[in-house]
Protein backbone atom coordinates (compact mmCIF):
# COMPACT_ATOMS: atom_id res chain seq x y z
CA UNK A 1 0.00 0.00 0.00
CA UNK A 2 3.03 2.14 1.27
CA UNK A 3 4.89 1.37 -2.10
CA UNK A 4 2.60 2.19 -4.34
CA UNK A 5 2.12 5.78 -3.04
CA UNK A 6 5.22 6.54 -3.15
CA UNK A 7 5.51 5.01 -7.09
CA UNK A 8 2.11 7.28 -7.66
CA UNK A 9 4.21 10.44 -6.50
CA UNK A 10 7.15 9.29 -8.69
CA UNK A 11 5.71 8.50 -11.99
CA UNK A 12 4.57 12.05 -12.65
CA UNK A 13 8.02 13.26 -12.55
CA UNK A 14 9.13 10.26 -15.20
CA UNK A 15 6.62 11.84 -17.34
CA UNK A 16 7.73 15.44 -17.33
CA UNK A 17 11.31 14.59 -17.61
CA UNK A 18 11.75 13.83 -21.13
CA UNK A 19 10.12 16.57 -22.14
CA UNK A 20 11.59 18.68 -20.08
CA UNK A 21 15.18 17.77 -20.80
CA UNK A 22 14.41 18.31 -24.50
CA UNK A 23 13.27 21.85 -23.67
CA UNK A 24 16.37 22.50 -21.61
CA UNK A 25 18.48 20.65 -23.92
CA UNK A 26 17.12 22.67 -27.06
CA UNK A 27 17.25 26.54 -24.70
CA UNK A 28 20.31 26.08 -22.99
CA UNK A 29 23.23 24.65 -25.11
CA UNK A 30 22.30 27.48 -28.03
CA UNK A 31 22.78 30.03 -25.52
CA UNK A 32 25.82 28.24 -23.67
CA UNK A 33 27.44 27.74 -26.63
CA UNK A 34 27.00 31.21 -28.25
CA UNK A 35 28.07 32.55 -24.81
CA UNK A 36 31.04 30.31 -25.12
CA UNK A 37 32.14 31.45 -28.56
CA UNK A 38 31.85 35.20 -28.19
CA UNK A 39 34.98 34.82 -25.94
CA UNK A 40 36.69 33.48 -28.50
CA UNK A 41 37.93 34.01 -31.99
CA UNK A 42 36.03 31.62 -33.85
CA UNK A 43 35.23 31.74 -37.58
CA UNK A 44 33.98 29.08 -38.92
CA UNK A 45 36.54 28.74 -41.91
CA UNK A 46 39.55 28.41 -38.96
CA UNK A 47 39.98 25.19 -36.82
CA UNK A 48 41.80 26.67 -34.42
CA UNK A 49 39.51 29.49 -32.09
CA UNK A 50 42.08 31.72 -29.63
CA UNK A 51 40.65 32.97 -26.87
CA UNK A 52 40.21 36.53 -26.66
CA UNK A 53 37.99 37.43 -23.71
CA UNK A 54 35.50 39.96 -23.72
CA UNK A 55 37.05 41.61 -27.09
CA UNK A 56 33.90 41.02 -29.34
CA UNK A 57 31.19 42.43 -26.96
CA UNK A 58 33.55 45.36 -26.75
CA UNK A 59 33.99 45.41 -30.24
CA UNK A 60 30.06 45.31 -30.65
CA UNK A 61 29.24 47.94 -28.01
CA UNK A 62 31.67 50.45 -29.77
CA UNK A 63 30.69 49.37 -33.23
CA UNK A 64 28.32 51.29 -35.31
CA UNK A 65 26.71 48.73 -37.66
CA UNK A 66 25.61 47.10 -34.52
CA UNK A 67 23.91 50.25 -32.97
CA UNK A 68 22.79 51.18 -36.22
CA UNK A 69 21.06 47.82 -36.65
CA UNK A 70 19.44 48.18 -33.14
CA UNK A 71 18.12 51.91 -34.23
CA UNK A 72 16.76 50.29 -36.78
CA UNK A 73 15.43 47.29 -35.15
CA UNK A 74 13.87 49.40 -32.14
CA UNK A 75 12.07 52.13 -34.63
CA UNK A 76 10.66 49.16 -36.51
CA UNK A 77 9.36 47.62 -33.68
CA UNK A 78 7.94 51.00 -32.05
CA UNK A 79 6.56 51.99 -35.08
CA UNK A 80 4.92 48.83 -36.57
CA UNK A 81 3.66 47.95 -33.27
CA UNK A 82 2.19 51.63 -32.21
CA UNK A 83 0.37 51.44 -35.81
CA UNK A 84 -1.16 48.07 -35.36
CA UNK A 85 -2.34 48.89 -31.99
CA UNK A 86 -4.46 52.05 -32.29
CA UNK A 87 -5.86 50.45 -35.87
CA UNK A 88 -6.30 47.56 -34.09
CA UNK A 89 -7.97 49.09 -31.72
CA UNK A 90 -10.35 51.34 -34.21
CA UNK A 91 -11.35 48.28 -35.73
CA UNK A 92 -11.98 46.10 -32.79
CA UNK A 93 -13.95 48.58 -31.33
CA UNK A 94 -16.09 49.50 -34.43
CA UNK A 95 -16.84 45.29 -35.28
CA UNK A 96 -17.93 45.20 -31.52
CA UNK A 97 -20.96 47.50 -32.20
CA UNK A 98 -21.61 45.58 -35.40
CA UNK A 99 -23.54 42.10 -34.67
CA UNK A 100 -24.06 41.09 -38.31
CA UNK A 101 -21.23 39.77 -40.36
CA UNK A 102 -19.28 40.03 -37.53
CA UNK A 103 -17.99 36.71 -38.19
CA UNK A 104 -17.01 37.02 -42.18
CA UNK A 105 -14.78 39.72 -41.08
CA UNK A 106 -12.77 37.48 -38.39
CA UNK A 107 -12.71 35.27 -40.94
CA UNK A 108 -11.15 37.71 -43.23
CA UNK A 109 -9.09 39.09 -40.73
CA UNK A 110 -7.85 35.48 -39.51
CA UNK A 111 -6.03 35.20 -43.24
CA UNK A 112 -3.17 37.83 -43.24
CA UNK A 113 -2.35 36.38 -40.12
CA UNK A 114 -1.36 32.89 -41.58
CA UNK A 115 -0.02 33.80 -44.78
CA UNK A 116 3.84 33.42 -44.56
CA UNK A 117 6.15 36.05 -44.10
CA UNK A 118 7.79 35.18 -46.30
CA UNK A 119 5.04 35.10 -48.56
CA UNK A 120 4.06 38.54 -47.24
CA UNK A 121 7.22 40.13 -48.15
CA UNK A 122 7.68 38.76 -52.13
CA UNK A 123 3.70 39.85 -52.02
CA UNK A 124 4.60 43.57 -51.06
CA UNK A 125 7.40 43.26 -53.26
CA UNK A 126 5.63 42.73 -56.43
CA UNK A 127 3.05 45.42 -55.50
CA UNK A 128 5.46 48.17 -54.35
CA UNK A 129 7.44 47.42 -58.17
CA UNK A 130 8.75 50.42 -59.79
CA UNK A 131 7.07 49.85 -63.11
CA UNK A 132 4.44 47.49 -62.60
CA UNK A 133 3.58 47.84 -58.99
CA UNK A 134 0.11 48.26 -57.99
CA UNK A 135 0.79 50.72 -55.38
CA UNK A 136 2.86 53.17 -57.90
CA UNK A 137 0.27 51.95 -60.45
CA UNK A 138 -2.25 54.00 -58.32
CA UNK A 139 -0.14 56.53 -57.91
CA UNK A 140 0.33 57.57 -61.23
CA UNK A 141 -3.67 57.43 -60.95
CA UNK A 142 -3.63 59.69 -58.53
CA UNK A 143 -1.26 61.64 -60.75
CA UNK A 144 1.79 61.44 -57.77
CA UNK A 145 5.31 60.51 -58.80
CA UNK A 146 5.98 56.73 -58.90
CA UNK A 147 8.03 55.66 -56.11
CA UNK A 148 11.68 52.90 -56.16
CA UNK A 149 9.79 51.67 -52.65
CA UNK A 150 12.49 49.11 -52.13
CA UNK A 151 15.42 50.93 -53.32
CA UNK A 152 15.35 54.21 -51.84
CA UNK A 153 16.98 54.84 -48.28
CA UNK A 154 14.33 56.63 -47.09
CA UNK A 155 11.46 54.49 -48.33
CA UNK A 156 12.38 50.88 -47.25
CA UNK A 157 12.18 50.67 -43.73
CA UNK A 158 8.66 52.53 -44.33
CA UNK A 159 7.85 49.59 -47.05
CA UNK A 160 8.47 46.70 -44.58
CA UNK A 161 6.62 48.13 -42.03
CA UNK A 162 3.48 48.42 -44.39
CA UNK A 163 4.16 44.47 -44.74
CA UNK A 164 3.89 44.13 -41.01
CA UNK A 165 1.50 46.45 -40.26
CA UNK A 166 -1.25 44.67 -43.28
CA UNK A 167 -0.12 41.06 -41.95
CA UNK A 168 -0.46 41.97 -38.02
CA UNK A 169 -2.68 44.83 -37.51
CA UNK A 170 -5.68 42.29 -38.00
CA UNK A 171 -3.79 40.03 -34.65
CA UNK A 172 -4.30 42.83 -32.54
CA UNK A 173 -7.88 43.76 -34.00
CA UNK A 174 -9.02 39.98 -32.94
CA UNK A 175 -7.30 39.55 -29.80
CA UNK A 176 -8.99 43.16 -28.96
CA UNK A 177 -12.02 42.04 -30.00
CA UNK A 178 -11.65 38.82 -27.76
CA UNK A 179 -10.85 41.59 -25.27
CA UNK A 180 -14.06 43.72 -25.56
CA UNK A 181 -16.36 40.73 -26.05
CA UNK A 182 -15.48 39.14 -22.46
CA UNK A 183 -15.99 42.92 -20.53
CA UNK A 184 -19.05 43.02 -18.03
CA UNK A 185 -21.84 45.33 -18.89
CA UNK A 186 -21.96 46.87 -15.18
CA UNK A 187 -19.62 49.41 -15.73
CA UNK A 188 -20.78 50.22 -18.82
CA UNK A 189 -23.84 50.51 -18.11
CA UNK A 190 -23.20 52.76 -14.77
CA UNK A 191 -21.15 54.86 -17.15
CA UNK A 192 -24.13 54.96 -19.22
CA UNK A 193 -26.58 56.18 -16.30
CA UNK A 194 -23.78 58.42 -14.84
CA UNK A 195 -23.68 60.59 -18.26
CA UNK A 196 -20.45 59.64 -19.06
CA UNK A 197 -19.66 60.46 -23.01
CA UNK A 198 -18.59 58.36 -25.28
CA UNK A 199 -15.12 59.70 -25.01
CA UNK A 200 -15.16 59.54 -21.31
CA UNK A 201 -16.51 55.62 -21.47
CA UNK A 202 -13.62 54.91 -23.70
CA UNK A 203 -11.17 56.38 -21.65
CA UNK A 204 -12.09 55.77 -18.75
CA UNK A 205 -13.74 52.60 -18.26
CA UNK A 206 -13.29 50.64 -21.61
CA UNK A 207 -9.16 50.89 -21.68
CA UNK A 208 -8.35 50.31 -18.14
CA UNK A 209 -10.52 47.31 -17.88
CA UNK A 210 -9.06 46.32 -21.75
CA UNK A 211 -5.20 46.64 -20.66
CA UNK A 212 -4.66 43.40 -19.54
CA UNK A 213 -5.59 42.25 -23.03
CA UNK A 214 -3.72 44.69 -24.36
CA UNK A 215 -0.50 44.20 -22.56
CA UNK A 216 -0.41 40.50 -23.93
CA UNK A 217 -1.58 41.45 -27.92
CA UNK A 218 1.59 44.30 -27.62
CA UNK A 219 4.16 41.77 -25.84
CA UNK A 220 3.47 39.02 -28.43
CA UNK A 221 3.62 41.92 -31.07
CA UNK A 222 6.96 43.50 -29.95
CA UNK A 223 8.65 39.59 -29.69
CA UNK A 224 7.87 38.77 -32.82
CA UNK A 225 8.81 42.63 -34.65
CA UNK A 226 12.26 43.05 -32.43
CA UNK A 227 12.82 39.54 -34.52
CA UNK A 228 11.76 40.71 -38.25
CA UNK A 229 14.16 38.44 -40.59
CA UNK A 230 11.95 36.86 -43.45
CA UNK A 231 10.39 39.98 -45.03
CA UNK A 232 13.33 41.53 -44.74
CA UNK A 233 15.13 38.54 -46.60
CA UNK A 234 12.11 38.71 -49.39
CA UNK A 235 12.43 42.27 -49.48
CA UNK A 236 15.68 44.48 -49.37
CA UNK A 237 18.35 42.03 -47.74
CA UNK A 238 18.95 44.40 -45.51
CA UNK A 239 19.84 47.40 -47.84
CA UNK A 240 19.83 49.58 -49.60
CA UNK A 241 23.06 50.71 -47.68
CA UNK A 242 22.20 49.14 -44.66
CA UNK A 243 18.74 51.07 -44.24
CA UNK A 244 16.99 48.04 -43.50
CA UNK A 245 19.64 46.18 -41.21
CA UNK A 246 17.98 45.06 -38.74
CA UNK A 247 19.88 43.33 -35.34
CA UNK A 248 18.23 39.57 -36.87
CA UNK A 249 19.95 40.22 -40.01
CA UNK A 250 23.31 41.89 -38.83
CA UNK A 251 23.42 38.81 -37.05
CA UNK A 252 22.65 36.47 -39.94
CA UNK A 253 25.07 38.36 -42.22
CA UNK A 254 27.94 38.45 -39.80
CA UNK A 255 27.63 34.57 -39.47
CA UNK A 256 27.02 32.93 -42.52
CA UNK A 257 28.32 35.44 -45.02
CA UNK A 258 31.81 36.76 -43.65
CA UNK A 259 31.84 33.59 -41.02
CA UNK A 260 32.88 35.51 -37.85
CA UNK A 261 30.43 33.55 -35.73
CA UNK A 262 32.07 34.81 -32.65
CA UNK A 263 30.64 38.40 -33.42
CA UNK A 264 26.93 37.25 -34.38
CA UNK A 265 27.51 34.76 -30.97
CA UNK A 266 28.06 37.97 -28.81
CA UNK A 267 25.69 40.42 -30.59
CA UNK A 268 22.93 37.72 -30.27
CA UNK A 269 23.64 38.01 -27.08
CA UNK A 270 23.49 41.51 -26.52
CA UNK A 271 20.31 41.10 -28.27
CA UNK A 272 18.56 38.63 -26.29
CA UNK A 273 19.48 41.28 -23.46
CA UNK A 274 17.71 43.79 -25.09
CA UNK A 275 14.85 42.19 -25.82
CA UNK A 276 14.45 40.55 -22.70
CA UNK A 277 15.07 44.50 -21.05
CA UNK A 278 12.06 45.62 -22.91
CA UNK A 279 9.24 43.16 -22.45
CA UNK A 280 9.94 43.32 -18.77
CA UNK A 281 9.64 47.05 -18.56
CA UNK A 282 6.50 46.50 -20.73
CA UNK A 283 5.32 44.06 -18.19
CA UNK A 284 6.32 46.36 -15.23
CA UNK A 285 4.69 49.41 -16.82
CA UNK A 286 1.38 48.15 -17.42
CA UNK A 287 1.78 46.40 -13.86
CA UNK A 288 0.34 43.27 -15.69
CA UNK A 289 2.91 40.91 -14.20
CA UNK A 290 1.60 41.95 -10.38
CA UNK A 291 -1.89 42.01 -10.61
CA UNK A 292 -1.76 38.11 -12.03
CA UNK A 293 0.54 37.16 -9.02
CA UNK B 1 -7.75 48.18 -45.70
CA UNK B 2 -7.41 44.58 -45.25
CA UNK B 3 -10.20 43.68 -47.98
CA UNK B 4 -8.40 45.76 -50.82
CA UNK B 5 -5.64 44.03 -50.08
CA UNK B 6 -6.96 41.07 -50.49
CA UNK B 7 -8.17 42.02 -53.89
CA UNK B 8 -4.39 43.39 -55.06
CA UNK B 9 -3.41 39.75 -53.53
CA UNK B 10 -5.68 37.88 -55.95
CA UNK B 11 -4.72 40.15 -58.97
CA UNK B 12 -0.81 40.48 -58.60
CA UNK B 13 -1.15 36.84 -57.72
CA UNK B 14 -3.10 36.06 -61.39
CA UNK B 15 -2.24 38.87 -63.72
CA UNK B 16 0.42 40.55 -65.41
CA UNK B 17 0.60 44.14 -65.05
CA UNK B 18 -2.71 44.13 -66.80
CA UNK B 19 -5.81 44.62 -64.60
CA UNK B 20 -7.70 43.14 -67.33
CA UNK B 21 -5.94 39.32 -68.47
CA UNK B 22 -7.37 35.75 -68.82
CA UNK B 23 -6.70 33.15 -66.67
CA UNK B 24 -3.67 30.64 -67.22
CA UNK B 25 -2.68 27.32 -65.60
CA UNK B 26 1.28 27.51 -67.19
CA UNK B 27 2.37 29.15 -64.09
CA UNK B 28 0.79 26.48 -61.99
CA UNK B 29 2.11 23.40 -64.20
CA UNK B 30 5.50 24.82 -64.14
CA UNK B 31 5.12 25.40 -60.63
CA UNK B 32 3.45 21.78 -59.44
CA UNK B 33 4.96 19.37 -62.30
CA UNK B 34 8.05 20.59 -64.15
CA UNK B 35 10.19 21.83 -61.40
CA UNK B 36 10.94 20.60 -57.81
CA UNK B 37 7.66 22.32 -55.85
CA UNK B 38 6.00 19.89 -55.01
CA UNK B 39 8.52 17.42 -53.57
CA UNK B 40 9.31 20.49 -51.28
CA UNK B 41 5.43 21.22 -50.84
CA UNK B 42 5.79 17.14 -49.52
CA UNK B 43 8.63 18.08 -47.18
CA UNK B 44 6.51 21.01 -45.42
CA UNK B 45 4.07 18.43 -45.12
CA UNK B 46 5.67 15.49 -43.85
CA UNK B 47 8.00 18.19 -41.50
CA UNK B 48 4.86 19.77 -40.16
CA UNK B 49 2.86 16.88 -39.82
CA UNK B 50 5.31 15.06 -37.96
CA UNK B 51 6.55 18.29 -35.57
CA UNK B 52 2.84 18.63 -34.55
CA UNK B 53 2.26 15.54 -33.70
CA UNK B 54 5.35 15.12 -31.49
CA UNK B 55 4.66 18.63 -30.67
CA UNK B 56 1.44 17.53 -28.77
CA UNK B 57 2.73 14.55 -27.24
CA UNK B 58 5.31 16.15 -25.25
CA UNK B 59 3.22 19.40 -24.61
CA UNK B 60 -0.03 16.63 -23.42
CA UNK B 61 2.77 15.00 -21.29
CA UNK B 62 4.21 18.04 -19.57
CA UNK B 63 0.97 20.30 -19.24
CA UNK B 64 -1.39 17.39 -18.27
CA UNK B 65 0.82 16.38 -15.45
CA UNK B 66 1.36 19.56 -14.13
CA UNK B 67 -2.46 20.81 -14.20
CA UNK B 68 -3.24 17.30 -12.30
CA UNK B 69 -0.23 16.15 -9.88
CA UNK B 70 1.46 18.95 -7.45
CA UNK B 71 5.02 18.52 -8.11
CA UNK B 72 7.95 20.54 -7.21
CA UNK B 73 8.57 24.34 -8.68
CA UNK B 74 5.76 23.98 -11.37
CA UNK B 75 4.78 27.42 -11.14
CA UNK B 76 8.47 28.52 -11.93
CA UNK B 77 8.82 25.39 -14.71
CA UNK B 78 5.86 26.26 -16.44
CA UNK B 79 7.02 30.43 -16.31
CA UNK B 80 10.31 29.23 -17.76
CA UNK B 81 8.35 27.57 -20.59
CA UNK B 82 6.57 30.57 -21.16
CA UNK B 83 9.86 32.74 -21.08
CA UNK B 84 11.40 30.26 -24.06
CA UNK B 85 9.02 32.49 -26.30
CA UNK B 86 11.21 35.10 -26.51
CA UNK B 87 14.09 34.12 -27.56
CA UNK B 88 14.91 35.59 -30.43
CA UNK B 89 15.38 32.35 -33.34
CA UNK B 90 18.26 34.16 -34.79
CA UNK B 91 19.87 33.40 -31.80
CA UNK B 92 19.78 29.83 -31.70
CA UNK B 93 20.80 29.84 -35.48
CA UNK B 94 24.52 29.58 -34.92
CA UNK B 95 24.91 27.00 -32.30
CA UNK B 96 22.24 24.45 -33.55
CA UNK B 97 23.82 24.96 -37.21
CA UNK B 98 26.97 24.18 -35.45
CA UNK B 99 25.37 21.32 -33.37
CA UNK B 100 24.07 19.67 -36.39
CA UNK B 101 26.75 19.98 -38.89
CA UNK B 102 28.56 17.89 -36.20
CA UNK B 103 25.72 15.31 -35.41
CA UNK B 104 25.02 14.91 -39.30
CA UNK B 105 21.28 16.25 -39.22
CA UNK B 106 22.09 19.34 -41.76
CA UNK B 107 19.48 18.70 -44.53
CA UNK B 108 17.91 15.98 -42.50
CA UNK B 109 13.87 16.11 -41.88
CA UNK B 110 14.51 15.06 -37.94
CA UNK B 111 16.61 18.47 -37.77
CA UNK B 112 14.06 20.65 -38.48
CA UNK B 113 11.39 18.68 -36.92
CA UNK B 114 13.39 18.55 -33.67
CA UNK B 115 13.69 22.92 -33.81
CA UNK B 116 10.05 23.02 -34.57
CA UNK B 117 9.27 21.03 -31.94
CA UNK B 118 11.12 23.48 -29.43
CA UNK B 119 9.65 26.75 -31.06
CA UNK B 120 6.02 25.28 -31.06
CA UNK B 121 6.16 23.91 -27.41
CA UNK B 122 5.29 26.96 -25.28
CA UNK B 123 2.46 27.81 -27.20
CA UNK B 124 1.18 24.48 -27.49
CA UNK B 125 1.94 23.51 -23.44
CA UNK B 126 0.29 26.91 -22.69
CA UNK B 127 -2.91 26.58 -24.67
CA UNK B 128 -3.30 22.71 -23.37
CA UNK B 129 -2.77 24.36 -19.90
CA UNK B 130 -5.96 26.28 -20.26
CA UNK B 131 -7.62 23.38 -21.84
CA UNK B 132 -7.14 21.08 -18.68
CA UNK B 133 -7.42 23.41 -15.93
CA UNK B 134 -11.21 24.01 -17.45
CA UNK B 135 -11.41 19.93 -17.43
CA UNK B 136 -13.95 18.97 -13.50
CA UNK B 137 -11.76 17.07 -11.70
CA UNK B 138 -15.03 15.09 -10.86
CA UNK B 139 -14.76 12.99 -14.27
CA UNK B 140 -11.31 11.70 -13.94
CA UNK B 141 -12.38 11.11 -10.04
CA UNK B 142 -15.10 8.77 -11.11
CA UNK B 143 -13.19 6.64 -13.60
CA UNK B 144 -10.37 6.09 -11.60
CA UNK B 145 -12.51 4.87 -8.76
CA UNK B 146 -14.48 2.41 -11.04
CA UNK B 147 -11.09 1.20 -11.78
CA UNK B 148 -9.53 2.89 -14.37
CA UNK B 149 -5.45 3.40 -14.38
CA UNK B 150 -4.10 7.10 -14.63
CA UNK B 151 -3.15 6.50 -18.11
CA UNK B 152 -6.83 4.91 -19.17
CA UNK B 153 -8.36 8.16 -17.83
CA UNK B 154 -6.45 9.77 -19.88
CA UNK B 155 -7.03 8.47 -23.12
CA UNK B 156 -10.30 7.47 -22.54
CA UNK B 157 -11.86 10.52 -20.93
CA UNK B 158 -9.48 13.29 -21.03
CA UNK B 159 -8.39 13.41 -24.56
CA UNK B 160 -11.74 12.91 -25.66
CA UNK B 161 -13.28 16.06 -24.09
CA UNK B 162 -9.98 18.01 -24.88
CA UNK B 163 -10.14 17.38 -28.61
CA UNK B 164 -10.96 20.75 -29.52
CA UNK B 165 -8.23 21.69 -27.89
CA UNK B 166 -5.47 19.24 -28.93
CA UNK B 167 -6.85 20.05 -32.31
CA UNK B 168 -6.24 23.57 -32.10
CA UNK B 169 -2.42 23.30 -30.89
CA UNK B 170 -1.87 20.78 -33.58
CA UNK B 171 -3.08 22.91 -36.16
CA UNK B 172 -1.20 26.13 -35.11
CA UNK B 173 1.83 24.23 -34.92
CA UNK B 174 1.67 23.09 -38.52
CA UNK B 175 1.16 26.72 -39.75
CA UNK B 176 3.78 27.81 -37.86
CA UNK B 177 6.25 25.15 -39.38
CA UNK B 178 4.41 25.37 -42.70
CA UNK B 179 5.41 29.44 -42.87
CA UNK B 180 8.86 29.15 -40.60
CA UNK B 181 11.93 30.46 -43.25
CA UNK B 182 14.65 31.08 -40.90
CA UNK B 183 15.65 27.90 -39.81
CA UNK B 184 14.62 26.33 -42.99
CA UNK B 185 17.08 27.68 -45.11
CA UNK B 186 19.82 27.49 -42.80
CA UNK B 187 19.51 23.90 -42.15
CA UNK B 188 18.43 22.34 -45.31
CA UNK B 189 19.96 25.10 -47.67
CA UNK B 190 19.33 24.53 -51.00
CA UNK B 191 18.94 20.64 -51.05
CA UNK B 192 16.13 17.69 -51.94
CA UNK B 193 15.21 18.23 -48.61
CA UNK B 194 14.36 21.82 -48.09
CA UNK B 195 10.56 23.29 -47.39
CA UNK B 196 7.73 24.99 -49.47
CA UNK B 197 9.03 28.72 -48.33
CA UNK B 198 12.51 27.67 -49.32
CA UNK B 199 11.64 26.58 -52.68
CA UNK B 200 9.65 29.87 -53.12
CA UNK B 201 12.40 31.79 -52.98
CA UNK B 202 14.60 29.82 -55.25
CA UNK B 203 11.99 31.60 -58.02
CA UNK B 204 13.36 35.10 -56.88
CA UNK B 205 16.70 34.38 -58.98
CA UNK B 206 19.58 37.08 -59.12
CA UNK B 207 18.71 37.65 -63.09
CA UNK B 208 14.97 37.97 -62.77
CA UNK B 209 12.24 37.64 -60.71
CA UNK B 210 9.65 34.91 -61.77
CA UNK B 211 6.84 36.68 -60.47
CA UNK B 212 4.54 34.08 -62.37
CA UNK B 213 5.75 31.10 -60.42
CA UNK B 214 5.85 32.84 -57.25
CA UNK B 215 2.50 33.74 -57.25
CA UNK B 216 1.27 30.14 -58.10
CA UNK B 217 3.92 28.40 -55.78
CA UNK B 218 2.34 31.16 -53.25
CA UNK B 219 -1.26 30.44 -53.84
CA UNK B 220 -0.65 27.08 -53.64
CA UNK B 221 1.01 27.57 -50.13
CA UNK B 222 -1.81 29.51 -49.04
CA UNK B 223 -5.05 27.34 -49.84
CA UNK B 224 -3.77 24.80 -46.66
CA UNK B 225 -3.29 27.76 -44.61
CA UNK B 226 -6.13 29.65 -44.92
CA UNK B 227 -8.59 26.24 -45.07
CA UNK B 228 -7.00 25.45 -41.30
CA UNK B 229 -7.43 29.04 -40.73
CA UNK B 230 -10.92 29.20 -41.21
CA UNK B 231 -11.98 25.39 -39.35
CA UNK B 232 -9.90 25.79 -36.04
CA UNK B 233 -11.21 30.10 -36.11
CA UNK B 234 -13.05 29.46 -32.84
CA UNK B 235 -9.64 28.40 -31.23
CA UNK B 236 -7.59 30.82 -32.96
CA UNK B 237 -7.38 33.82 -30.41
CA UNK B 238 -6.55 31.65 -27.15
CA UNK B 239 -3.93 29.42 -29.69
CA UNK B 240 -2.28 33.22 -30.70
CA UNK B 241 -2.06 34.75 -27.24
CA UNK B 242 -0.49 30.93 -25.63
CA UNK B 243 -4.06 30.69 -24.59
CA UNK B 244 -4.04 33.82 -22.41
CA UNK B 245 -7.27 35.36 -23.76
CA UNK B 246 -9.75 33.08 -24.54
CA UNK B 247 -11.89 33.75 -27.94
Amino acid sequence: MKRSHRRGKIIPYFVVTPGLLFLIFMALYPLIFSLRISFYDWNLLDTEHAFVGLRNFKENILSLNFWHALWITVLFTVVAVSVEFVIGLVIALYLHRIIKGRRIFQTVLLLPIVVAPAIAGLMWRFMLNYEYGVINYFFTVLRMQRYAWLASKNLALPALMITDIWQWTPFMTIILLAGLQSLPDDPLEAAAIDGCSRWQTFWFIILPMLKPVATIAIVLRTIDAFRVYDIIFMMTRGGPVHATTSLSWLIYETGFKTFELHQSASMSWLMLIFVTVIITYILKFTGVNESRK
Amino acid sequence: MISTSFKELNQAFTTKPTWFFTPTKSNYNRVLIESGFSLKLLNSLLIGVSASLLTLLIACSLSYTYTRFKLAGSKHVLFWILSLRIIPPIVAVVPIYILFRTMGLLDSYLGLIMVYIFMNLPLSVWLLLGFFKDLPLELEEAALIDGCSRFGVFFRIVIPIVKPGLIAAGLLSFIFCWNEFLFASILSGSSRMSTAPVGLYEYATPVSMLWGHIAAAGTVMLIPVAIIAIVVQKHMVRGLTLGAVKG
